[in-house]
């Protein structure tokens, strides 16, 4: 008997006991975010930072740089794929990372304030940005919403242009100093950042933030809330014959979204020292959407897993110089066509079910999902 | 009598979920057979397969004579097989006359067409009162007469119908049944009826099939169902 | 006052174009194309190379006849047909594929964003940031000093409006009303409004799904590239990189007058139209804060536009 057939429509005794096998892989999840968080933890913390101490000294801002910043993006990836779990395309994150920078800049510039304050106080900011704006358009749906949070980010710049008494216009705020140190009863809690470690610090502070923020979204995808945000994603109708705060059941994920994009915006700030209205553009906002469906929608890690592939990707394209984008683009759409439903779609039970048809017929089927979904 | 439609052993698939088994099913030309059957026994997985909007696992499909699974549904309205959608799928947007036209997408000469659409407002006066309305705007029994319409145009040799007496009036259900009636006898047009009101299928067809849980559980004439007692067994979900 | 007006009127056709192509993509496809303003931009720049460069060895002066130059019309055309083949294999090859293999509706979106980098990148590397335009199409001005068009209007002020823009707006106009009555009246216009009503039902009655959506999505793509190369000529000429601009213009304007849905494509192009020629005499800079502003508010009554199915 042929053990894996490559027909797509197996007969339900053997289909059966492969969904069985996910299943169990999915359900056995939760048990390890533990082991799992300390793993990460060591990798982060150890492992990376001593591979990259071993380069050569000139290369290691360089390499913490490009971590700080794939660390940031995925902060602001995971927000927009909160918004996705209600059901919402948010390519508006943008928009509230621009927010969140100017906040923290803004602040500290303006006012003196710590930069470890400015960043809850970005987020803080954003979240009640996000109540103004969320309120009216979170009843949209659809391509609706994807619009006008696109919009959005065209909208955030604008308003930075148009008050330049407070955002000092298109010349944008340059002089944002480096995070001092915190000491409480003598003990120094935070450490000074100076021009020769800055890069290194941020790499660890953001690092820390990024574990946090997956954290804190794991603990609330298996929340209650969670739960009740995923019935919402399902059927938005049903839910609210449930008996559910509609209203308020979509603000809450969409807030804890926009506190994302500010922290992510406030730490760029501090990385990069400046703002400008362009360090978060409409490109951003499509970008963080392109990083969740890459990485897959329908995984928590979906978003980190997109972030690293496409922004390790974007990386290293920069050698390709003009042509970056262009093959960027092209990159995007090839990856599109074979993974169309994201990487973590993959299961390995299936892949492994494939090779394996494959080598037996010579015949590969790519897609297991029957046709004419939609009828 | 000649079968204009034959299933034999027809199997279906959702994702990984059956949803027909071993289905073998025929109309003979010129006869209305019902299929009947609880919700999710399969009623219109069969016509979606026959219409290709599904495609089936295996099994084989015969209209005239001839294979026709796999081909597109668009070939199978140029070879004379309409199907009326389940829910009435009307172009709400459309005027009553553009979503009638539609139904003649298939066909080139006009002045045949004319002369079905003549026939067809004949048929159902009501669709000549609201000839220039957004189909979107008018009553579930009149949306469902105009879908019947639109399936006429095509000039069938065979019906299929979805569920018309779903959402409609319970005194226009019986206006439909006449007409499906009429349509059948004066067109020559044979109709696979699928319904979930049993006593209307039942009273107007010739033969019916029971399905329960995606394969055919009852077959006979008609009239002889309609005091069945497992017929009625097979609709509150029984065994045989 | 006239002057606004008319300025409204003619970016207000200008936009219900870009609208017309993106709502039409959208209505039969389920899919929001972001590469739209970048295909706009394309259009513009096809139409600017064969105004200045001709056809390699045929030089662009070839085609006066008459004393009449027939080159922009020409390249008006070519620009169209380029778009509408670059649409049907995007449609073909790209959209298509993932729709099938997807789980997501929204899948579409990533492939649109990258098809729309495409773009852009390609634009960038070929044509560069450079300003590209091409001379006026005829001479001559219509102007108040001459001639008081609305005498009765109060807060009436010098109006002008060149002849090359008047023509140009009257091409516009046309363009709308053939593709009004090409989607009423023509057999591929009737599958794709069925198509865009009911998927299924359409299917049904023998449209070949396929090969409609492919058409809609050359036409759509046609009638982006056509007015970029209107646009170049009415206005002082066309960036590569203002694609993405472009396609926020027109999400504005489609979410205005109801997704997918042509009534709503024209209504919501003329009000956008209309509302930044008011606003970029009153208000300036702010125009298109307070125009977003009142889009929100606006939605926020009336989610599915003005005359879109609710939830598109």
């Amino acid at each position: 008997m042929e053990r894996f057939p490559s027909n797509p429509n197996l007969p339900s005794p053997q289909r059966g006991n492969l969904s069985n096998l996910s299943r169990f892989v999915q359900e056995s999840r939760p048990t390890w975010p533990w082991l799992g968080t300390v793993f990460a933890l060591i990798l982060l913390f150890f492992v990376i930072p001593d591979f990259i101490a071993s380069m050569r000294p000139e290369k290691q801002g360089l390499i913490y740089y490009q971590f700080t910043q794939i660390a940031l993006l995925s902060i602001a990836a995971a927000g927009v794929w909160l918004t996705f779990y209600i059901g919402r395309i948010n390519i508006g994150q943008g928009a509230l990372c621009l927010v969140g920078a100017y906040v923290s800049a803004i602040v500290q510039v303006k006012l003196d304030v710590s930069y470890w304050l400015t960043i809850p106080l970005a987020g803080i900011f954003c979240v009640l940005v996000g109540i103004v704006i969320g309120w009216p358009i979170l009843r949209l749906r659809g391509v609706y919403f994807a619009m006008i949070t696109l919009i959005l980010t065209e909208v955030a710049k604008l308003v930075v242009l148009n008050f330049p008494i407070v955002t000092n216009g298109a010349r944008g705020i340059t002089n944002i100093p480096l995070p001092e140190a915190v000491t409480l009863f003598g003990f120094t809690i935070l450490p000074e950042f100076t021009a020769d470690n800055n890069r290194m610090y941020f790499y660890f502070l953001s690092m820390f933030v990024m574990v946090l923020t997956f954290i804190a979204l794991f603990r609330l995808v298996h929340s209650r809330i969670g739960r009740l945000c995923k019935s919402l994603q399902q059927n938005e109708e049903l839910a609210s014959s449930l008996g559910v705060n509609l209203v308020l059941l979509r603000l809450i994920p969409f807030c804890i979204s926009c506190f994302m994009g500010g922290v992510a915006g406030a730490l760029a700030a501090g990385v990069q020292h400046n703002v400008g209205p362009s360090i978060f553009t409409v490109q951003d906002s499509v970008n963080y959407m392109l990083y969740c469906f890459m990485g897959g929608l329908g995984n928590l890690f979906g978003p980190l897993v997109g972030t690293v592939i496409l922004r390790m990707g974007w990386n290293y394209l920069t050698a390709a110089g003009d042509y970056q984008l262009l093959f960027y683009a092209i990159a995007l759409i090839i990856l599109m066509l074979i993974i169309p439903n994201g990487v973590m779609s993959l299961s390995p039970v299936r892949i492994y079910q494939r090779v394996v048809g494959w080598l037996g017929n010579r015949r590969p089927t790519l897609n297991t999902v029957p046709h004419n979904r939609k009828s | 009598m000649t079968k204009i439609l034959d299933l034999q052993n027809i199997e279906l698939y959702y994702d990984h979920v059956y949803a027909l088994r071993g289905v073998s099913i025929e109309v003979n030309e010129g006869e209305t057979v019902a299929l009947i059957g609880a919700n999710g026994a399969g009623k219109s997985s069969i016509l979606r397969a026959i219409t290709g909007l599904r495609r089936i696992k295996s099994g084989q499909i015969e209209y005239k004579g001839e294979k026709i699974n796999g081909l597109p549904p668009e070939r199978l309205v140029e070879m004379g097989i309409a199907m009326v959608p389940e829910g009435r799928r009307v172009f709400p947007f459309m005027t009553v006359r553009d979503n009638l036209m539609m139904g003649a997408f298939t066909r080139h000469n006009k002045a045949e067409i004319t002369q079905t659409l003549e026939m067809v407002l004949a048929r159902f006066p009501r669709l000549k009162e609201r000839y220039h309305q957004a189909a979107g705007t008018m009553s579930g029994g009149e949306q469902q007469m105009m879908v019947i319409g639109r399936a006429l145009m095509a000039k069938p040799k065979l019906l299929l119908l979805d569920e018309p007496s779903l959402g409609v009036a319970p005194k226009l259900v019986q206006d439909i049944a006449r007409s499906i009636v009429a349509i059948n006898r004066d067109e020559k047009v044979s109709v696979l009826l699928v319904e979930q009101n049993s006593r209307m299928a039942l009273s107007i067809s010739e033969r019916a099939y029971v399905l329960a849980t995606g394969s055919v559980a009852l077959a006979g004439k008609s009239k002889e169902m309609r005091d069945d007692a497992r017929v009625q067994q097979l609709y509150l979900g029984g065994e045989l | 006052m006239e002057q606004v007006v008319v300025n409204g009127l003619f970016s207000g056709a200008q936009y219900s174009l870009i609208a017309l192509g993106l709502t039409l993509i959208f209505g039969l496809m389920n899919v929001l194309n972001f590469a739209h303003g970048q295909m706009y931009v394309l259009g513009g720049l096809v139409t600017y190379t064969i105004v200045t460069f001709g056809f390699g060895f045929i030089p662009p002066d070839a085609f006066t006849i008459f004393g009449i130059d027939f080159i922009f019309p020409i390249a008006l055309i070519c620009a169209g047909m380029v778009l509408a083949i670059l649409g049907a294999l995007f449609e073909k090859l790209l959209f298509r594929t993932v729709i099938r293999r997807s789980k997501r509706d929204e899948s579409t979106m990533l492939l649109a964003a990258a098809t729309a980098f495409l773009l852009d990148a390609s634009l960038l590397l070929i044509f560069g940031e450079k300003l590209h335009s091409v001379p006026d199409l005829v001479d001559g001005i219509i102007s108040t000093d001459l001639e008081p068009v609305f005498p009765a209007i109060p807060f009436s002020d010098s109006f002008n409006l060149p002849y090359y823009k008047l023509l140009l707006g009257v091409i516009a106009f046309v363009m709308i009303l053939l593709f009004v009555a090409g989607m009423r009246f023509t057999r591929p216009g009737r599958a794709m409004r069925a198509l865009a009503q009911d998927r299924m039902a359409a299917q049904l009655m023998g449209v070949n799904v396929g090969r409609y959506t492919m058409i809609g999505f050359a036409v759509g793509a046609m009638l982006a590239g056509m007015t970029g190369g209107l646009l170049l000529a009415a206005s002082g000429g066309i960036q590569a990189t203002e694609g993405g601009a472009k396609s926020i213009l027109a999400f504005e304007m489609i979410m205005l007058g109801g997704a997918g849905v042509t009534g709503g494509a024209i209504a919501g192009g003329f009000i956008l139209g209309m509302m930044q020629s008011v606003g970029h005499s009153f208000l300036g800079n702010f125009t298109d804060l307070v125009i977003f502003a009142a889009l929100v508010v606006f939605l926020s009554i009336r989610p599915q536009g003005l005359m879109g199915k609710p939830w598109g």
